[in-house]
């Protein structure tokens, strides 16, 4: 009798942890995100970049490390993403890139778009503005365009940094989000101060890329 | 999986390298064995982000090493080492994605006992490594998580001097990772690992 009581103890034993090892891990809520869809007119255009889209191909124009800082901005940004949902590369050759990023005001006129969407991130020290061109049939033309540019003498730290945090910014435009946080400790503020993704840009960001997108990229280049 | 087939050949070597290493004038009551074969894995991660989520790796090579020493006259207890490499899908939707490779090395203290002719029972407790994957991601850091296994396996006289071995093996672990903790998971993922392995034992017939 003592070596069956033995025995049932043992199997218990052995039978406990395979309950525990049918538990789930404690996702996070995700409740708490900002509207990232653009409204134009009656439209709401929800954008992101599909899995054969990946990764973005991202270049930046050497000028003021933006291309550090393209290196750093895209680095923000992947960690935000659990399953690789979004993910990027800087790339050497501008014919080749999804995102173009320059340095200087975005030109003047729209005469070969159909439809213009103007998303500007305004830090203290430098100014943005990236052009996603969203056409009638709902495409994204590639590649997008990120104008970048300073208010002051470029070369100064305080410039430098509000560059990059701006760039990070515009970043986060491209992925999809198309509009702005309405709160300040937001990357995706309209003024932003923060230098990374918060965590309600995070959870924006990831339920972006699990809603069913109807805006899609153009065939590439 | 041919290139999850290279990446075990550091494993491989290193298990190879062992069992060589081992002396050749064993005592006759201590064992070593040395197999390949694959491991399947339960989901790693069951999320909800607007929708369900889940990653689970494939079907991963693996190898493993151990050796044993009687401690009494039908138990042994042993140290089993192991390693492999595999991918991990993500699924969402209708979309599934490619979350890199997943490399594991575990370390299993085990007890061993006869159950007839040449099946033998073992259960044991230990760790499994998750090495880093990746600049981002799920995996994007290394973490190690205890782990409790057990099985069987079964052994048959093939040469002079070793034996053909095939075991079947079943363990447990919680999983979670730096990456998850610092999106604000709570807890852990159990996760489930059956391996099929055969190969070659030595020592202890």
């Amino acid at each position: 009798m003592p070596r069956m009581r033995c025995s049932v103890r043992a199997a218990l034993l052995m039978l406990a942890p395979l309950a525990a090892a049918c538990s789930d891990i404690g996702a996070p809520s995700r409740a708490d995100y900002y509207e990232w869809r653009s409204v134009q007119g009656t439209d709401t255009l929800n954008f992101h970049w599909p899995p054969e889209f990946l990764p973005v191909r991202i270049w930046a124009e050497d000028q003021f490390s933006l291309p550090l800082y393209a290196d750093s901005s895209i680095a923000a940004w992947k960690r935000v993403f659990l399953y690789h949902e979004w993910d990027a590369v800087r790339v050497t050759d501008s014919t080749a890139a999804d995102v173009i990023v320059r340095y200087g005001p975005p030109p003047a006129g729209d005469d070969i778009l159909l439809d213009r969407l103007s998303l500007e991130g305004r830090a203290a020290d430098c100014q943005a503005t990236t052009l996603p061109h969203v056409d009638n049939a709902r495409q994204v033309h590639l590649p997008m365009h990120v104008y970048i540019s300073a208010r002051f003498a470029p070369e100064l730290p305080a410039t430098q940094a509000c560059l990059a945090l701006t760039l990070t910014h515009e970043i986060g435009h491209t992925l999809g989000i198309f509009r702005h946080s309405p709160r300040p400790e937001d990357l995706m503020y309209s003024n932003p101060t923060v230098a990374a993704p918060s965590e309600r840009d995070r959870n924006t960001a990831e339920v972006l890329y699990h809603t069913p997108a109807n805006v899609s990229p153009a065939a590439r280049p | 999986m041919g290139t999850h087939l290279a990446a075990m050949r550091i494993p491989l070597l290193v298990a190879g390298l062992l069992a060589m290493a081992v002396p050749t004038r064993l005592a006759a009551q201590t064992d070593y064995y040395l197999r390949a074969g694959v491991t399947g894995w339960s989901t790693l991660v069951s999320d909800f982000i607007a929708g369900e989520v889940s990653a689970k790796p494939a079907l991963a090579p693996s190898v493993f090493a151990g050796i044993g020493h009687s401690i009494a006259p039908r138990y042994r207890a042993g140290v089993e080492l192991a390693a492999s490499s595999g991918g991990v899908r993500s699924r969402y939707g209708s979309t599934e994605g490619d979350l890199g490779s997943l490399r594991t090395a575990s370390a299993l203290a085990l007890l061993d006992g006869g159950i007839a002719g040449g099946l033998r029972w073992q259960a044991g407790l230990g760790f499994l490594h998750y090495f880093a994957g990746g600049d981002a991601g799920l995996l994007a850091s290394a973490t190690t998580r205890l782990l409790v296994g057990g099985g069987v396996d079964f052994r048959r006289p093939l040469l002079s001097r070793f034996d053909l071995t095939i075991a079947a093996r079943y363990d447990f672990h919680r999983f979670t990772s730096p990456a998850l903790r610092s999106h604000g998971y709570s807890g852990a993922q159990g996760v489930q690992r059956v391996s099929l392995s055969v190969g070659l034992a030595r020592g202890y017939r």
